[in-house]
């Protein structure tokens, strides 16, 4: 039995049938991870300790213990704190910073029997959408050497992806889980704002900060969700919500109808717009209905967005002093430099009123336009990346054309809205993934849909050959 | 146009306490007027009496008892386990008003 064949709902089907250990499925990871990662750089961190902790979930199942993931691998990207576990946001700011508490998702994983074999690389502070900006080694797109794997969520994506654990946690603040998703060939969950608490992870933009999903499957996805999501008294911001059980409410029936934005299609790339016309075609052949729509101020989203978001970046990396931990701020790379610097000018007296005001203002019409095609459609769908994976240092170069490689993402985290991205087929041998929108607190819907496209395409049964 | 001027860009990097170096200054005065000149955009959004959206929660105020948690609090020890500098169970710090 191939180990890495085996989808996340088969893994916990056969430690509980004891057919496979903890222990196992961990040593298997660890082994790929000492053979592959020094290519891909997918881990900043690799806790070796996971086996002490698989044997001890181990026994506790042949006591009789019984946990949604109990003994399940997982890798947190490296800007969630974890206890006693190095936390650098891969920023060589918080180089040696030990964190002393967990944050929420990661409580609540290890509560339901989760372990950590390891922290994830990312862009530094989870700016950017390439994977490029770390201190800690470029992470190289699984299925492409020298080609992005996206980001920020780069090494949690490419360490799904590779099979270095079973998922990964990610932040998406822009778009960090779905584009590198999009990229490796996986499925990236951004939940509703509030959905899932923000405790204990490193503050990037407060108001769009969502803690999320990197799996191979939209079933794995729906099932950890159920585990994370919720209210939490740390995370003011999170909504107390019932939590449905995601995985079970997949298998209801549904047809949705879709709205298809035409503004999600100006000026893409021809091959993937082709691929995601391929995966709508799919999704009408099963039933659901394709609705032409449009959301004219989709254009203006990342400009507010990358207004917004810089403010509240400049405001937030503004408690990095090197006193209570970490280094100094003359440590910080370029791109925090960049984004602490626009976001400090829109904010700044004399420009806050042209800048950042107008951009809340532009935010709230914006929102007006989903809400407004949400009246008539139970989803919206389009690509996730306007073009397909690019060559290392391709965009660095010009940060104008990297920040537009979120201009699909950030509507969705500027409206608070769920978003998911699905595999599709490749473009040129290089993923490219499928986007869908749904109104607040309704992932179900997305599960859903997602699925639809999965069972037809089964991307996830194409898998990287790692060197 | 929104061309930054060498002193703007000093002036921000001051207030958001970033010393930059001389070719620093450059790259960024450029890199930032480019994106500036995109970002000014949104001056074309009609948004005369429409309100501004901070969060989107349409949580307003949340209020909690004002009671010590526990499971939350670090000791001090553990509270000072990342600093580089501490004096006698405090944070020690650079003077601020100088000798």
């Amino acid at each position: 039995m191939e180990i890495s064949s085996l989808t996340l709902r088969q893994i916990i089907k056969l430690l509980e049938k004891g057919e496979i250990s903890s222990y196992e499925l961990c040593q298997f990871y660890l082994t790929r991870i000492k053979k592959f990662d020094k290519n891909i750089r997918s881990f900043i961190t690799v806790r070796e300790d996971v086996l002490k902790e698989a044997k001890i979930a181990d026994s506790e199942r042949k006591k009789g213990t019984k946990k949604p993931l109990l003994g399940i691998p997982f890798g947190i990207k490296d800007n969630f704190l974890t206890k006693g576990t190095k936390t650098t946001s891969a920023s060589n700011v918080l180089s040696d910073y030990i964190p002393q508490y967990d944050s929420t998702v990661v409580a609540r994983l290890k509560h339901a029997g989760a372990l950590i074999i390891g922290k994830t690389n990312l862009d530094a502070w989870g700016h950017g959408s390439s994977g490029e900006h770390t201190d800690y080694g470029v992470t190289n797109n699984p299925y492409a050497k020298g080609y992005v794997t996206g980001g920020s969520s780069s090494g949690s994506s490419a360490a799904v992806a590779s099979h270095f654990c079973s998922a990964a946690t990610g932040s998406d603040t822009g778009g960090s889980n779905r584009q590198p998703a999009s990229y490796c060939n996986i499925v990236g969950l951004k939940p509703s704002y509030g959905r899932v608490s923000r405790y204990g992870v490193i503050a990037m933009a407060s108001s769009t900060d969502c803690m999320g999903l990197l799996t191979r499957n939209v079933w794995d996805s729906a099932y950890i969700l159920s585990v994370i999501a919720g209210y939490d008294p740390l995370d003011s911001t999170s909504k107390d919500v019932p939590v449905p059980d995601y995985a079970k409410e997949m298998s209801k029936p549904f047809k949705a109808r879709i709205g298809v934005p035409k503004e999600f299609f100006d000026g893409i790339d021809s091959q993937v717009s082709e691929k995601v016309q391929t995966a709508l075609t799919i999704l009408k052949n099963k039933g659901h209905k394709l609705i032409p729509v449009s959301i004219p101020y989709v254009k203006y989203a990342y400009p507010i967005y990358a207004v917004v978001q810089t403010s509240e970046v400049s405001a937030n990396l503004a408690r990095f002093d090197g006193i209570r931990y970490g280094n100094g701020r003359e440590i910080f790379g370029d791109e925090a430099k960049r984004r602490i610097m626009i976001g400090t000018h829109s904010l700044s007296s004399g420009y806050a009123d042209k800048y950042y005001k107008q951009a809340l203002k532009g935010r709230t019409l914006l929102i007006a336009d989903f809400e407004r095609v949400f009246n008539s459609v139970d989803l919206i769908a389009g690509p996730v990346y306007p073009f397909r994976p690019f060559k290392h240092g391709e965009r660095e170069a010009d940060p104008l054309k990297m920040y537009l490689s979120d201009v699909l993402t950030v509507p969705a985290n500027l409206t608070g809205h769920p978003g998911i991205s699905v595999p599709i087929e490749f473009v040129n041998g290089f993923p490219t993934g499928f986007q869908l929108i749904a109104p607040h607190f309704s992932e179900s819907r997305m599960f859903k849909v997602g699925l639809d496209i999965e069972q037809e395409l089964q991307m996830f049964k194409v898998k990287p050959k790692l060197w | 146009m929104s061309k930054l001027s060498k002193a703007q860009v000093i002036h921000v990097s001051q207030l958001a306490k970033l010393s930059l170096k001389e070719s620093e200054i450059e790259k960024f005065r450029s890199q930032l007027t480019r994106i500036f000149e995109y970002v000014d955009s949104i001056a074309k959004m009609k948004t005369q009496g429409v309100p501004e959206t901070n969060q989107v929660t349409g949580i307003t105020n949340r209020f909690r008892s004002d009671v010590v948690n526990r499971t939350t609090m670090l000791s001090q020890k553990e509270a000072l386990g990342n600093a580089k500098k501490t004096y006698k169970g405090y944070f020690l710090i650079k003077s601020i008003f100088g000798k």
